[in-house]
């Protein structure tokens, strides 16, 4: 059955901000989709709130709408466009609970649109739990018992019913298993389900029967209207049942399956694909008993998912290009498979191993919960690819640029054996490396398999590494090199084992000619001839990348999606490889992330699936002979290899690896602004606590402290007591006295932010960003407004100055990002990056400029002159305003503070954008999830300095008619302003959030990262029940004047992006 | 455009890479294994270590990409006098156990892993690969590169090799693969055949199955829908099977050149509308020959767990498990009788064919699965269709 002619217009939804559960994976799905619709002649148009994706690029789809992603907004735009067809399968989560909300509403009806690829039927019964049951039973699939409670009691009831087993309660349609978890024993199970119950929409939690322990198989299935299915891949959890497959290491495909149980899941999954009538993409789960063939359905996500993206990364088949073109109407048969020529109707064999680990942001959240379970954590996630297990293992490992080195753990090879077994038996983040640990120390893997509940297999796969570890540390020779390279051991760990610099490793290593041979990604094992270009290495014999003649240029992603790193570089980095291409430069791309763009089949000429490390990247080096490495686009993953590849010989691309350098070190930066004569914050560092009080003495308070160590969590800070300043100061140099800490003087003001372009004597000025809040909460967690629309003119030519100024001095060619802030009436520098920011898709998309083509080309060798940007070129100003607000996932974190500061929290930004700045800021806060108007009372609870600042706040809500509930001290400054409000002692104001009384909560934290405190408890509760929570006084003012605007009636009407110019 | 670092320069070294010999030999020692090698007719030579017989064996060397189901790969009698290449790189790591064998023992020459687990993980496992295959007398090496085997002979074709381990002289080795028979002419089936009928008894339909070397999975499917099965040995006459009064007659899958199986194909001739008759694999090899078609070698054959076959009376696909060299001609079909029924998605060759009139059909790949996917257990049942409207019986 080829395509249907009565599709000419498709509707595709995107998934919205990255959040935890919901990241980039659906921007490389959605954007493969819409090129295979778009190849079919199907007119696509797109609607997404995140700016950050290349979904919402005019390359991609035909109409694009950045809008809010809520049923009222969507429906005008389908009312504007009139599309025949609606894929809502493409967008996660937030795709499907769309379509059915237009459904429900009528919409879908009334305009006529057909939704495409699995019917909602389809889509409800296999998200309904309920009704899920109801159909495996039916088709006689085993699921665990349960019951759906509506309360607590009946899930206890039901707990007792199974002869007090654990169970695991989880709510109905929530992301990344919000709200969910084990339990056993009444009090315990009464605590998740009441907790469950809060964050389903419906208020429902399915109670089952814990099969923590068995062993989490996953399958893609595709399957299309004729009933062809296959099976594309299957993965096995490393981390058994209980812990969520986003948290878990994974492998692809299944290690420890027999054939005779793997094609019993396989047939399972086709079953159930079935009966719900799935047409396209569906992952289902699976628990498998590790003693036998027992098995129970799990779960299925009938769309495409962070497995689905993970499966086509490690297989190379393009799961999302294939489900678009079967909801286009095309049998499975009928579609190509792109990288064999063949059809697209086959399966997979993999001749490789991958292992994917996940990236969690306990990081950015110290004080939050470690533990990791049936909700998921983690933000991102690395995959790594090897012929063997070992292999892919310690490639994701160091991949992960956590605080590990490869296998090993600095803090836990500190940690006595009681805290690492601790870490075992209760999954965490750091359980893998606190196995090694163990294993290092003697623990017997039978042991660690026992109280982990890990296969066996895994744990002695371990203790093969860390017997390999053990031959290392006393053994130089070639052989034992040889073998360690073999089975994956990077060259800086055998540095650290054998205690010299990994240069002389590298030495030895290319001495001996040990140096790895690529291998193709090609679908099918060898068996036919492939054209694909996409790599990963190997130790073996030989390699099949072939040397291509023509010049190229190597562009390093930027790994992991992780807090402070987003899918902004991705964005970034495929945009840079497209200008290479353009320039008739081979773009070769080095990446371990697979939920991205960028390590797409068809995004670059060429693709190393790799670790983004110095010895990696040499390789790659060496293979491509490149023009040189462009490292600006993939955030500070990319910078930092700046310096050790420029060591070893390479040449990097754009502004000087000097000039990198001074931006990287803020001593270096602050002397070269004072050789400027630029201001800056006042500072210095602190070597000792006696230091520290000398310079608290000198600057005042409040101060930045900047530790250059993390400690747990607690990065820079803005402190208000001496003392605080002191204990930070001591403890962070008892971890390490060798690393003083950094002081600044706190300025409060205004935050400006710039993206320019430099050739070191031009300069491109796309515009100034202003933030919301003021300085002292970080510029990713600032409402950004762009243009800014108040600034002063004199401080926007000093801004501009400044720019001119550092371009110069820094030499800069690419990308020179400036943070400002502006306090009392003067310009301070906060920091310069020379590197493409996170701000760079947000205003090349408000202005419809392509930034990173243009510092691509500047890159290359071009002037801005030449460009046709000569002097201090400045975009006329875009028609539109646009709001990046940012996205928290701060509900999914138990225990993680909530307020904003110094420190990157989001997790992902969204988009307003309209002709006026209140629209736009309505747009953007009603994406990023707010509720406005909200739903109940304004409560404040303000600390005593922001007391005086939040009476017209207060005075404004007032007036709109919002009750207000204060806490007793807000309450008395407000009722003594004569702003009447209802004062609340603490426990009842969260007991008022509970019952739902509280529509948004206004919270000043007079300290912050602290459990115990009221108001930590207070923020907590908000973003538990979903209200807003506003933790400074410029967002809460910014809300009363949207309120007030919404009363006004601006014209909230969706509108289509305009694409940018084509490059002069 | 024209900065290159020094360090691009200096790259001619590891082009040429290939590992320094000694590296590879002490390697070998300090891991006290010994050598194990694979030659091939046109030069090639891989060494790795041996994990499996001592001695030489030598033998077609073929590739199969399934990624589960080595067990049953070991002990698939279609793989006598082949050695038998993996593709996918991580093997034994759920060990060996009966319950996976689909014959009594393995007939494979050896065994080409790039991996092999020096555990078993699994709670039916019990012997590691390497114990299985010591246990069997199998040769067989791991530790090398077998993407680019499977790459060498995906383009040159299938070549005759030897496997050999301990110390060898690589120009041996390759002279002795050169002087090795062409599989077409080796009487494998011989090698593989059972001695005395099997029985698997049954309150249905009786099944007779001809037995040139198959895959216990065919009987037990059949037994497993209440059939009385009888399995005999391939090279039993005609009269013999009448005798036996059997409901329906399925031809099983083998080794080899079905040239070589023409006396079987003529007896079975004499069977065409006499009973419901089924084909597997060699089985429609040699059905496809009784009833007047030819069979070709293919450039390297089909082996694995995802091969696509379209049906064309549905339009649909399945996902099926193929292990064979040889393949029905299609041209020579005309006048036979018989049509096309079922289509490789990949090179378009026969998968599978149907008498116009009589109850005869037979298809390429196996239905009865065991390594490899379950899509295609419903022809047992199509089958046994047949045998109800012809006989009546259940
Ligand atoms: N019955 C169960 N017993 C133990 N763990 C379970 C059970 N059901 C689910 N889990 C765990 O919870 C995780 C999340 O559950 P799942 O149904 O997949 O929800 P989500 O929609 O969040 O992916 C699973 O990956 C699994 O590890
Ligand atoms: N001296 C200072 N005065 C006021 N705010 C500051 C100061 N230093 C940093 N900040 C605030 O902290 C945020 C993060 O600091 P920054 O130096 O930009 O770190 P990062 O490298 O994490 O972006 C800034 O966006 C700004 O809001
Ligand atoms: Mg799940
Ligand atoms: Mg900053």
């Amino acid at each position: 059955m080829p395509r249907r002619p009565d599709i000419r217009k498709v509707l595709v939804i995107g998934s919205g901000p990255i959040t935890i559960g919901q990241a980039a994976e659906f921007d490389y799905s959605g954007s493969q989709a819409c090129r295979a619709l778009s190849e079919e002649g199907v007119e696509v148009v797109l609607v997404n709130s995140n700016p950050a994706t290349i979904m919402t690029d005019p390359e991609v789809a035909d109409r694009i709408y950045i809008e809010p992603l809520t049923p009222e907004f969507v429906a005008r735009v389908l009312e504007a466009e009139r599309p025949q067809g609606l894929l809502p399968t493409l967008g996660g989560q937030t795709g499907l609970n769309l379509a059915a909300a237009l459904d429900r509403m009528g919409v879908l009806a009334a305009l006529g649109v057909e939704v495409l690829g699995t019917p909602l039927s389809a889509i409800h019964k296999g998200e309904d739990r309920e009704l899920f049951r109801a159909e495996m039973q039916r088709i006689g699939q085993p699921v665990p018992e349960s019951i759906v409670a509506s309360t607590p009691e009946e899930a206890v009831d039901f707990s007792l019913s199974l002869g007090d087993a654990e169970v695991v309660i989880r709510p109905a349609f929530t992301l990344g298993g919000t709200g969910g978890g084990l339990a056993r024993g009444r009090e315990a199970v009464w605590e998740a389900a009441e907790r469950g119950i809060r964050t389903s929409p419906i208020g429902q939690v399915l109670v089952e029967r814990s099969v923590a322990g068995w062993k989490e198989i996953e399958y893609e299935i595709l399957r299309d209207a004729d009933d062809n299915c296959i099976a594309v891949c299957n993965m096995e959890n490393v981390d058994p049942m209980g812990v969520h497959t986003g948290d878990s290491i994974v492998v692809a495909p299944s290690l420890t399956l027999s054939d005779r149980e793997h094609q019993m899941l396989r047939r399972a999954a086709f079953e159930i694909v079935r009966a719900l009538g799935v047409e396209g993409g569906c992952n289902v789960q699976f628990a498998l008993d590790p003693n036998s063939e027992r098995y129970y359905v799990i779960e299925v996500n009938p769309r495409l998912s962070r497995s689905s993206a993970l499966a086509s990364k490690a297989t190379g088949y393009p799961i999302a290009r294939v489900a678009a073109k079967i909801a286009l109407g095309y049998r499975l048969w009928e579609i190509q498979n792109s990288i064999t020529r063949g059809t697209a109707c086959f399966e997979p064999a993999l001749d490789y191993v991958v292992v994917k680990i996940p990236r969690w942001p306990f990081d950015k959240f110290g004080e939050a919960d470690r533990r990791i379970g049936t909700q998921m954590k983690s933000t991102g996630e690395v995959m790594a690819i090897g012929r063997t297990f070992t292999e892919a293992l310690l490639k994701a490992a160091r991949s992960v640029e956590s605080t590990n080195r490869g296998l090993w753990h600095p803090a836990l090879a500190r940690m006595d054996e009681e805290a690492l077994w601790e870490r075992v038996r209760t999954p965490c983040d750091e359980r893998l490396w606190a196995v090694a640990e163990l294993l290092r120390r003697g623990a017997g893997p039978e042991e660690l398999a026992a109280a982990s509940g890990i296969d066996p297999f895994f744990i002695w796969e371990l203790e093969r590494l860390v017997r390999m570890e053990r031959r290392v540390e006393r053994d130089r020779s070639t052989q034992t090199l040889w073998m360690a390279k073999r089975m994956g051991l990077g060259d800086a760990e055998i540095a650290r084992l054998q205690h010299r610099p990994e240069e002389e490793v590298r030495a030895q290593r290319e001495e001996a000619g040990i140096v790895p041979v690529y291998k193709l990604v090609d679908t099918c094992a060898g068996e036919f001839p492939a054209a694909t270009p996409y790599y990963y290495s190997t130790y073996e014999e030989e390699d099949e990348a072939e040397e291509d003649p023509r010049p190229c240029a190597v562009v390093l992603g930027s790994g992991p999606i992780r807090i402070g790193q987003g899918i902004e570089f991705d964005y970034s980095t495929v945009h840079a490889v497209r200008s290479l291409r353009e320039a008739g430069v081979r773009a070769v791309v080095v990446n371990n992330n697979p939920e991205t763009v960028s390590t797409d089949f068809d995004t670059s000429d060429r693709l190393y699936f790799e670790p983004l490390t110095v010895e990696d990247v040499l390789h790659v080096v060496r293979k491509e002979r490149p023009v040189g490495v462009l490292v600006q686009f993939g955030g500070q993953t990319a910078l930092n290899l700046a310096v050790p590849l420029a060591r070893a010989g390479v040449p990097i691309l754009g502004t000087s690896v000097e000039s990198l350098d001074i931006s990287e070190d803020r001593r270096k930066f602050y002397l070269l602004l004072d050789q400027l004569g630029i201001p800056h914050p006042d500072g210095g560092m602190a070597h000792s606590v006696e230091e520290a009080k000398q310079l608290v003495r000198r600057l005042g308070l409040p101060v930045v402290v900047r530790p250059s160590y993390v400690l747990g969590g607690r990065g820079m800070r803005i402190v208000y007591e001496a003392e605080e300043v002191e204990e930070l100061v001591a403890a962070a140099l008892a971890v390490d006295p060798a690393r003083p800490v950094l002081v600044d003087a706190y300025l409060r003001g205004q935050e400006l932010e710039v993206d320019a372009i430099g050739d070191g004597v031009n300069l491109l000025l796309p515009g100034i960003m202003e933030h919301v809040e003021a300085a002292g909460v970080h510029s990713g967690d600032s409402i950004s407004i762009f243009p800014a629309p108040n600034v002063l003119p004199e401080v926007a030519e000093r801004v501009v100055e400044i720019l001119q100024e550092l371009n110069r001095a820094l030499r800069v060619q690419g990308f020179l990002n400036v943070q400002f802030v502006v306090h009392d009436y003067r310009v301070y520098v906060l920091e310069a990056n020379l590197r493409a920011s996170r701000t760079v898709p947000f205003i090349s998309k408000v202005l419809g400029a392509p930034l990173v083509q243009i510092a691509t080309r500047v890159m290359l060798g071009s002037s801005l002159t030449d460009l046709g940007y000569p002097g201090v070129y400045r975009f006329p100003a875009p028609r539109r305003v646009g709001v990046k607000v940012p996205v928290f996932s701060s509900e999914k974190l138990m225990g993680a503070e909530v307020a904003l500061g110094p420190e990157m929290r989001s997790t992902g930004e969204v988009m307003g954008i309209d002709r006026n700045l209140p629209a736009a800021l309505y747009k953007g806060i009603v994406a990023a999830g707010w509720t406005v108007p909200p739903s109940g009372a304004a409560l404040l609870s303000v600390a005593r300095r922001a007391r005086r600042g939040v009476v017209p706040i207060a005075r404004r809500l007032q007036a709109l008619g919002i009750p207000l509930l204060a806490t007793p001290g807000t309450a008395a400054t407000l009722q003594s302003a004569g702003v009447p409000c209802r004062p609340l002692l603490y426990p009842e104001a969260l007991e008022a959030i509970r019952r739902g009384e509280v529509g948004v909560l206004i919270n000043v934290p007079t300290a912050g990262h602290d459990p115990r405190r009221w108001g930590f408890r207070l923020r907590r509760a908000a973003v538990e029940h979903r209200i807003p929570c506003l933790t400074t006084l410029e967002t809460a003012q910014l809300y009363g004047e949207v309120l007030a605007a919404l009363r006004e009636e601006v014209l909230l009407a969706p509108q289509p992006m305009t694409g940018p110019a084509p490059l002069a | 455009m024209e900065a290159r670092g020094d360090l691009c320069a200096r790259r001619e070294k590891t082009r040429a890479f290939s590992l320094h010999p000694e590296v590879y030999s002490d390697t070998l020692q300090c891991m006290n294994m010994q050598p194990g090698w694979l030659a091939l007719e046109d030069g090639l030579v891989v060494r790795g270590i041996s994990i499996g017989a001592e001695g030489i064996s030598g033998g077609e060397v073929v590739f199969t990409t399934g990624m589960t189901g080595y067990p049953e790969v070991l002990t698939d009698p279609s793989y006598a006098g082949q050695i038998v290449v993996m593709s996918f790189p991580m093997m034994g790591t759920y060990g060996v156990s009966p319950q996976w064998a689909e014959s009594r023992r393995p007939f494979l020459r050896g065994f080409v892993v790039r991996e092999a687990s020096p555990y078993t993980s699994h709670w039916a496992g019990r012997l590691t690969l390497s114990e299985y295959l010591r246990g069997q007398g199998i040769v067989a090496i791991a530790e090398v590169d077998t993407r680019r085997i499977v790459r060498h002979l995906r383009t040159h074709g299938l070549r005759r090799g030897v496997i050999a381990a301990g110390e060898w002289d690589p120009d041996e080795l390759v002279a002795r693969a050169r002087s090795l028979p062409d599989l077409a002419e080796e009487d494998l089936v011989v090698e593989v055949l059972p001695e005395e009928p099997i029985l698997l008894p049954g309150p249905g339909a009786r099944i007779a199955v001809l037995d040139c070397g198959i895959k216990m999975g065919i009987a037990r499917e059949l037994a497993a829908r209440g059939c009385e099965v009888i399995v005999l040995p391939g090279l039993v006459e005609v009269e013999e099977i009448l005798a036996l009064h059997p409901h329906g007659l399925v031809v099983g899958n083998g080794p080899g050149d079905p040239r070589r199986l023409d006396a079987v194909a003529q007896r079975l001739r004499t069977l065409f509308g006499r009973l419901p008759i089924f084909g597997v694999c060699l089985g429609h090899q040699i059905l496809a020959r009784a009833a007047g078609a030819k069979t070709f070698k293919l450039p390297f054959g089909h082996r694995g767990s995802n091969h696509p076959v379209l049906e064309h009376a549905t339009g649909r696909v399945r996902i099926t498990t193929q292990n064979h060299s040889y393949a029905v001609d299609e041209g020579s079909l005309v006048g036979t009788g018989f049509v096309v029924t079922h289509r490789n998605l990949h090179d378009g060759t026969v998968e599978g064919i149907r008498h116009q009139h009589l109850p005869v059909w037979s298809v390429q790949f196996h239905p009865e699965a065991r390594p490899g996917p379950r899509d295609s257990r419903d022809l047992f049942d199509r089958f046994l269709e047949d045998v109800v409207q012809r006989a009546g019986v259940r």
